[in-house]
């Protein structure tokens, strides 16, 4: 059975807060003023929330995509990292308010198809590939969009180019890819709608370390063509690799953020990813000093 | 021994067979179609199946249509009948009830009600009698084969309209741009609609399809009879259940494989076999396939939930 | 003394429609119990011809006294019920309910075929009225308790487990398999109930009697009660046996006024309309917190807003 339909989980590891607490969220972006001179910033999220009922999973939250950047947003599980993913690609169920503008333009509120046809795509947390579907039906609902036959068989030609596993493999159900491969039909799948906007939804969970670092080029790779990419991550290492500039989501709120250089040494991101964050020191504690040592390593 | 007359009238019973089949047929791959993309058991799929045969009666019977434009407004009607319970009913519960199992029992219901509705404008319009559009819109002619066994025009027209629309339907779902997000909303609603796929449109193009197949049906069966009632639409429905269930929801070739199976078996118990237990025969497969073998007997699935 | 007359000659016209609503409450208490554990099925339609015809058939041809034959008949639908159970252990949701409707069904064909027993299309008539009014009534309130008392304690959280979350309930070594026999066999006890007490209140069975209609009646009689509680299902059989009466009176058009209101219900009150009736005593209650803040009671602390999980 298909679960977790509303797409993000409800991010609920924060406290339900309220109120639109000025201050952390409003620092200045990772553009600067940059982005501005360039024209309208890829992608601009300005006091986003997402309600669940009762529960506030984010809570205000401003953030700033620079065209053809990468920026990491951070965060330790149930911090609204897929919650705010799933606001601003309109997939949640959830009451969200805020603004979104995607070069500019107002997309916050639309259903997700709408957006999709504006130019972003997210890829989802867990890959979720069609799984009956072969792999390249899979690349060619990613196309939905795009009539001109033509066109879908150029742009399935350069995604297999991208990641030649898909053509090796285009027959077989993508249920039966392994993780990896599934991450990469998720990438290509997202390519195929030809978007100036891709988000990215934990692509490195459940990987084996050497898949983490071939998502990581693939990311690389994706930024090469051109795409602006906000990629939301639980693995800080990994994320602060490939990013120019990073936030931290903490319990619904920006809790830092600043350049991938200046965050690799952020007391913050340590906190928050080494175990010293304090609802998980309680559990580090429990599970004995070793954690962070490993964490760090 | 069979004799000449006993072939022919073994052949004759076979004709039937596979023109009820073939009926069957046209009325399983909607139904099939509802529940396997959008988990909607649609009970009110016979009403419209009556409904069509319905609004061919009253678009011709004043001769104000002939046959075709009247087939294809009344699957239009059914077509819009489906898609009004689609919009009026199931996109809410299915946008506002969290549980699966809720959501379905209220589609369930809901399309209880929708099934009321429609059977009380059809019954009241027509008297509750039965009824069925006049002789002269489709010139019946019968041509004779072995012994006493002949075809007609229109059972021919039955049979290769419900393989024509098979292959079709079968096609449609498996090689077409829409087909494809079909089956992608099936396994997959929400990410379908992150790839770009317009979900709720998918929902109502898939209803009015499903309800279209219904007429079709439902007009061919008036035109064929030329004697409908309202009780027909439930007959049908219930026979159309053991098709889903030994063909497999989902599956197009399983659904017309189960349809000319169970159309033959009926049709051999009522000439040959005690009579009364033809409705068993439904009923027992149903139970049969179930316990044995859940997921039907014939082809996987090509269109299901996860 | 007035009153007491007015009240007797009401209840005097209204007789069969009250001992319809008690009748069908067991049916509808049937169907909700296995729909409240999680379980789809609506087989207690087919224990409702079951029961009718053994109850029926014992009294009439063996002359076995009422009680008897209504608890021979309720025996033997409990065991029907468990075998049921056990083959249909499988199935879930919609083919759960698809199997159930072909068992229900299958038992109407059974029954027209077997006229040796049942009498075949002519039915079984002729039956002794053997049961009250009363009798109905008291064992609509002993199965009112009995639900009531399962919705509650260790075996109503533990019923709430099991439908909501089965690998979850497995986990925590609740034996779900074991509750979902139990929630069958009760629904098919108490569609038993339904039938042998429809048999010897109304004198006849006919094989159609249990059929499609019946089943409709009965899954929508609780859907639009509200399969929560039993106090759904009861409502739902009092509305559903009561309007379609009164909608007579407005012509002919009564039914398509009845199945709009089955998809406005159905649509937009997912709790059934009981459901209505718990928000507003809820709302009464909410209005009687402030009182409980004046007098400064401890126990009148703000809502725990915890975060989850």
């Amino acid at each position: 059975m298909s679960s977790d339909r509303a797409g993000g989980q409800p991010g609920p590891g924060g406290q339900p807060w309220r109120g639109g607490q000025p201050g952390l969220g409003e620092q200045p972006g990772p553009g600067g003023q940059g982005a501005s001179r360039e024209g309208a910033p890829a992608l601009k999220i300005d006091r986003l929330s997402v309600r669940y009922g009762h529960i506030t999973a984010v809570a205000s939250v401003s953030l700033e995509l620079p065209a053809g950047a990468i920026v990491a947003v951070l965060g330790a599980n149930g911090a609204g990292k897929s919650s705010t993913l799933g606001a601003v690609a309109g997939s949640v169920k959830a009451h969200v308010s805020g603004d979104v503008r995607l070069f500019g333009e107002r997309v916050g509120g639309r259903p997700s198809h709408r957006i999709v046809a504006r130019g972003m795509v997210l890829v989802p947390e867990g890959r979720r590939v069609i799984a009956p579907l072969s792999v390249e039906e899979n690349l060619l609902l990613g196309a939905y969009r795009q009539r001109s036959h033509k066109q879908v068989r150029a742009k399935l030609g350069e995604v297999h180019e991208l990641f030649p596993v898909l053509r090796e493999r285009r027959g077989s159900p993508a249920g039966l890819l392994s993780g990896g491969e599934q991450q990469m039909l998720a990438f290509g799948r997202a390519l195929m709608a030809d978007p100036r906007v891709i988000l990215m939804d934990e692509p490195s969970m459940g990987l084996a370390p050497a898949m983490v670092d071939r998502v990581i080029d693939a990311v690389r790779a994706i930024n090469a063509l051109g795409k602006s990419v906000l990629l939301v991550e639980q693995n800080a290492v990994a994320a602060l690799r490939v990013a120019s500039y990073a936030y931290v989501l903490d319990r619904g709120r920006i809790a830092s953020s600043g350049s991938a250089q200046t965050m690799r040494s952020d007391p913050v991101v340590a906190e928050v990813f080494l175990g010293l964050h304090e609802s998980a020191s309680r559990a580090s504690a429990e599970q004995g000093p070793g954690r962070s040592e490993a964490a760090r390593s | 021994m069979p004799g000449a007359p006993a072939a022919g009238e073994m052949l004759q019973q076979l004709i039937n067979a596979i023109v009820f089949g073939s009926v069957l047929t046209l009325f399983a791959l909607g139904l099939s179609l509802a529940w396997g993309t959008l988990d909607v058991l649609n009970l009110a799929h016979g009403a419209v199946f009556i409904f069509a045969g319905y609004l061919t009666y009253e678009l011709t019977r004043q001769g104000a249509l002939s046959f075709v434009p009247a087939l294809i407004v009344s699957m239009v009607g059914a077509g819009a009948a489906t898609v009004a319970l689609e919009v009026l009913a199931f996109r809410f519960i299915r946008t506002r009830f969290a549980n699966k199992r809720q959501a379905e029992l209220s589609m369930l219901v809901a399309s209880i009600g929708g099934a009321i509705i429609i059977d009380q404008v059809v019954s009241n319009e027509t008297g509750a009698t039965t009824f069925g559009p006049p002789s002269s819109i489709f010139k019946v002619r019968e041509y004779h084969l072995t012994g006493s066994a002949g075809i007609t025009n229109i059972q021919i027209l039955i049979v290769v309209v419900a393989v024509l629309a098979a292959v079709g339907l079968d096609q449609w779902v498996r090689r077409s741009r829409q087909g494809r997000a079909v089956r992608a909303v099936a396994y997959d609603p929400v990410t379908s609609g992150l790839l770009g796929v317009n979900v709720s449109f998918v929902a109502i193009s898939t209803m009015f399809v499903a309800g279209a197949l219904a007429g079709l049906a439902g007009v061919l069966l008036a035109v064929n009879l030329r004697a409908e009632e309202v009780a027909v639409g439930q007959d049908y429905l219930l026979t159309a259940f053991a098709i889903l269930i030994v063909g497999g929801v989902g599956s197009v070739r399983g659904a017309v494989l189960a349809a000319y199976l169970i159309a033959i078996a009926e049709t051999a118990v009522v000439a040959y076999g005690p009579t009364q237990w033809r409705d068993g025969i439904a009923f027992l497969l149903i139970l049969l396939v179930l316990l044995v073998r859940p997921q039907g007997l014939f082809a996987k699935a090509q269109f299901q939930r996860a | 003394m007035q009153t007491i007359a007015s009240i007797s000659s009401w209840y005097a016209n209204n007789e069969t429609l009250i001992q319809e609503i008690l009748i069908y409450a067991l049916l509808a208490f049937s169907i909700q119990v296995a729909l409240r554990s999680g379980i789809f099925s609506l087989a207690g339609v087919g224990f409702y011809a079951i029961g009718s015809y053994a109850a029926g058939l014992l009294v009439k041809e063996q002359a076995w006294p009422t009680a008897l034959a209504v608890i021979a008949a309720v025996l033997l639908c409990a065991l029907l019920g468990w075998a049921l159970s056990v083959l249909l252990v499988r199935l879930r949701d919609l083919y759960l309910a698809l199997a159930t409707v072909a068992f229900d069904l299958m038992v109407g064909v059974v029954a027209l075929n077997w006229s040796s027993l049942t009498g075949g299309p002519l039915g079984t008539v002729g039956i002794p009225i053997s049961v009250t009014t009363l009798t109905i009534f008291i064992t609509v309130l002993g199965a009112a308790a009995m639900l009531a008392l399962m919705q509650r304690g260790t075996i109503g959280r533990t019923l709430v487990a099991v439908r909501e979350d089965e690998q979850l309930a497995r986990s925590l070594s609740v034996n779900v398999r074991r509750y979902r026999e139990l929630a069958f066999v009760i629904s098919s006890m108490l569609g038993a109930l339904a039938g042998a007490y429809h048999a010897l209140l109304f004198t006849d069975i006919q094989a159609t009697d249990a059929g499609f209609e019946l089943i409709v009646l009965a899954l929508t009689m609780v859907v639009i009660g509200g399969f929560g509680s039993w106090t759904g299902a009861l409502l739902g059989a009092i509305l559903l046996t009561w309007i379609p009466i009164e909608l007579t009176s407005i012509g002919q058009w009564w039914d398509a006024v009845y199945g709009a209101m089955m998809i406005v219900v159905a649509t937009f009150i997912p709790g059934g309309l009981i459901s209505l009736v718990t928000i507003a005593g809820r709302a009464s209650r909410g209005r009687a917190r402030p009182s409980l803040l004046r007098r400064g009671s401890a126990a009148a602390a703000p809502p725990a807003s915890s975060s989850g999980a």
